[in-house]
């Protein structure tokens, strides 16, 4: 069966959806199916509300998730109450969501669950790393809304991309838009023996000169940099921005004169809040961006039907979206 | 009556001293920031004797591996007095409840046994076997729960049929899911039910760790930060090389030492002078520090010290946010000082820690209001430490005086950064009604210009 062993390599996994409604639920439960007897631990969670039975905003039918026996799941006091499977309690947090507490269960049968997670991705990678107590060999989470977070490798190790009509009724847009955000998980990593550190690094913006130097700038963050314009260069063209890069700082660097010069490195690519315009624009005027984590992508699955309910010609899209990226996609309701 | 929790949230000092407790679990530090201070002689006793038991368990190398255990335990205890409350009220509990139960109860006999170990016959755990037990019907030992099929032949015959039927018959799989669901509640209302006669017991058992964690951080506390058994005195607070462990802890990172000083308060108010930068506002707030340390049960941060409890202590610091309230410096402190006086007509006993009253008036008048704060407080018996840079304060009282800055040949020229090394802050009894005159020499160390300390020099020859 096409990826779904290449999971099992990976202590975490996430499945993060381009927009609501993108299958990520179809596909999460494909992926379950496929699991339930490859013999490993597994665990799953998700990072914050998601899996109503009725999708909030759109009120469109979302399947929740079936899990089987054995497999350990993390979710609120409500939803716990709510499950539709026996299931041991083996933990509850002391901190909690909106939702209540999290409970950490170990399921003694079949059934349906709905999920809601820890709301931050400090809380995820936690629970994630509390999972090896319990002899879990993969993690699986459940990506909410269209937050790319939990797809960060600082969180999970890997993902699988979910796309599809929700993002875009016309094919060739779609494409376009899917490739933009794979583009960005394909920006090539930093090779430097200081990727340890600048990891460490918590806030602010840094300098990195030809000696492997690390100057912290004094600006707090890029939404200030009108303020700090003048404090940017002096310690040379390379820069570690440790929170989100944004188009006004991209446009800032595009419009130096040394912009063929200068490279830009960020965390991992759930760091970069920008356009395809702007960051198209700093990149073709020689501008170089690199990450410091670099995302492992499992698979890409679509799912060719929208919300409002017309379906896309599978076969094409899939056909597209293969040629357009390079690797191959899935329609998860067919395979 | 104030809490620990109201007293951190005005006093520095306290709050340090309370953020630098290694309390390990939530239901420790609710019930220590909720704790009253202990007034009366016998309850502080009686908690200083806890103390002394811990104190001696945690010095002993050889008890550290159950008190390790212990602390690691307790670190673990997660606050469940929300489910004990329910349980209390003979509510039926859910899954999570009794999850909480069960690790509860798996939790408080590790330490149970532990504490067994150590001897320990002053914290008794109620022995919680039975309830596990009851949430344990596999006799696993572990901390999970769920409704065992253990529990019911019938549910769990009738959950394997749910199964089998679930992938091909789903709408008679939900019948019996709702069967199942049903014959839950009942273990639920069942187990609940038992669980009952032991609430209680589980009370006990929540506080009683709850105790045992204060406990064991103030031992602790009282071990890594050299601090001292007090006594209970009835007739005068004396303090053998008193230090105060925030600012100690302040001048030790900037490489700088905390010099102790001794000092007694008897019935008849203290009255401490001495030059600007002699620590007399630190000395006040040390006492404080000291007596609520003392109040709530806490060994001293003196090599010696003997307290008498009070019921109350008032200050009068200067330092109120007298803005906000609309008055002026002065008016915010002669109110304050007002209530200090009030209070020993209701009967209250207190410590009164007055800085500098009547500062921001005129020196004659400034006078006469602390000669006449002295009088009052003298007349009341309220143990009082009064600091005033005026001289010829004739009320009846014990004069103290802060040694101050070296004086004759120095190795090196004194600056705001190393004043700390020559001045002394030790106090001395002092008889005479003058008080040092030292603002101008510690003006010019501070560095302000020549011409301002000079031409107060010259003044200051003219009035004499």
């Amino acid at each position: 069966m096409p990826f779904t062993g290449d999971i099992l390599q990976y202590k975490s996994m996430s499945i993060v959806g381009l927009e609501k409604n993108t299958g990520k639920t179809e596909c999460l439960n494909y992926i379950l199916k496929r699991l339930e007897h490859s013999g490993k631990q597994l665990a799953i969670t998700s990072i914050g509300i998601d899996g109503e039975g009725i999708d909030q905003v759109t009120l469109t039918h979302k399947p929740e998730i079936e899990l089987f026996e054995n497999i350990i799941f993390v979710t609120s006091e409500k939803h716990y109450r709510e499950k539709q499977l026996d299931a041991e309690i083996m933990a509850v947090s002391g901190r909690s969501t909106s939702l209540g507490r999290l409970v950490t269960a170990r399921a003694k049968g079949k059934g349906k669950v709905i999920f809601s997670g820890p709301p931050d991705s400090t809380w995820l990678r936690q629970i994630i790393g509390d999972m090896q107590h319990y002899g879990v060999n993969t993690t699986i989470v459940d990506g909410a809304l269209s937050r790319l977070s939990p797809g960060s490798p600082a969180v999970t190790e890997s993902m699988i991309l979910a796309t599809g009509a929700a993002v875009s009724a016309n094919i060739h847009t779609l494409v376009r838009k899917t490739k933009f955000v794979y583009g960005l998980m394909q920006i090539e990593a930093f090779q430097s023996p200081l990727n340890e550190k600048l990891l460490a690094l918590e806030s602010g913006i840094y300098a990195i000169d030809n000696a492997w130097n690390i100057t912290s700038l004094g600006i707090p963050s890029v939404f200030l940099l009108d303020k700090y314009r003048e404090k940017l260069f002096g310690h040379g063209e390379m820069f570690y921005v440790t929170g989100a890069v944004s188009d006004s700082l991209l446009n800032f660097l595009r419009v130096q004169k040394n912009t063929d010069k200068i490279t830009l490195i960020v965390r991992d690519f759930t760091r970069m809040f920008v356009t395809p315009e702007a960051y198209r624009a700093f990149v073709n005027k020689g501008g170089r961006i690199r990450v410091l984590l670099r995302t492992k992508l499992i698979a890409v699955c679509v799912n060719p039907v929208s919300p409002e309910g017309f379906v896309l010609d599978s076969h094409k899209l899939c056909g597209n979206m293969s040629e357009s990226l390079g690797i191959p996609v899935y329609d998860i309701r067919k395979i | 009556m104030a809490s620990l929790r109201n007293i951190v949230s005005m006093n520095s000092g306290m709050k340090f001293m309370v953020e630098s407790l290694d309390i390990c679990s939530a239901a420790g530090r609710r019930m220590l920031l909720s704790q009253e201070m202990f007034t009366g002689a016998q309850q502080v006793e009686q908690e200083l004797e806890k103390l002394d038991y811990f104190v001696e368990i945690v010095k002993q190398e050889n008890q550290a591996g159950p008190v390790d255990a212990i602390r690691h335990d307790l670190r673990q205890l997660h606050d469940i007095q929300g489910t004990l409350t329910n349980l209390a009220a003979a509510t039926v509990l859910d899954d999570i409840g009794l999850f909480e139960i069960k690790y509860f109860c798996l939790l408080s006999e590790s330490v149970r046994m532990n504490l067994e170990q150590l001897n320990c016959h002053l914290v008794k755990l109620p022995v919680l076997k039975e309830v596990i037990t009851v949430l344990d019907p596999e006799n696993q030992k572990l901390p999970q729960f769920y409704i065992y099929p253990a529990y019911s032949h019938e549910l769990a015959e009738l959950r394997k049929q749910q199964q089998n039927l679930l992938a091909e018959n789903p709408e008679p799989a939900e019948v019996l899911r709702q069967k199942c669901l049903a014959m839950e509640d009942t273990i639920r209302q069942q187990l609940s039910l038992r669980l009952f006669s032991d609430a209680a017991s589980l009370q006990l058992a929540h506080q009683m760790l709850a105790t045992l964690d204060i406990l064991f951080a103030k031992a602790f506390q009282t071990v890594e930060n050299d601090l001292h058994r007090p006594q209970v005195a009835i007739e005068s607070t004396s303090y053998i090389r008193l230090f105060n462990p925030w600012v100690k802890n302040m001048l030790e990172q900037k490489q700088k030492a905390f010099q102790p000083v001794d000092i007694t308060i008897g019935p008849l108010p203290c009255l401490v002078t001495g030059a600007n930068m002699g620590g007399k506002t630190v000395l006040l707030k040390t006492v404080a520090l000291a007596q609520y340390l003392f109040q709530f049960g806490f060994y001293i941060p003196a090599k010696e010290a003997s307290i008498v409890p009070v019921d109350d202590i008032l200050f009068s610091m200067g330092d109120d946010q007298s803005e906000l309230s609309g008055l002026s410096s002065f008016a915010a402190e002669m109110l304050n000082i007002n209530k200090i006086l009030l209070a020993p007509r209701s009967g209250n006993k207190i410590l009164a820690l007055v800085d500098e009253p009547a500062r921001t008036t005129n020196p004659d008048e400034g006078r006469a209001i602390v000669n006449a704060i002295v009088t009052l407080l003298a007349k009341s018996g309220v143990r009082s430490l009064v600091t005033t840079h005026y001289s010829n304060i004739s009320a009846t009282c014990r004069k103290l005086r802060v040694k101050g800055l070296l004086t004759g040949e120095l190795k090196e020229k004194i600056t705001v950064s190393n004043i700390n090394n020559y001045m002394d802050y030790s106090l001395l009894e002092h008889d005479a009604d003058d008080v040092p005159l030292e603002a101008l020499r510690i003006a010019s160390i501070l560095g302000v210009e020549k011409e301002l300390t000079e031409l107060a020099a010259m003044y200051l020859k003219q009035n004499s």
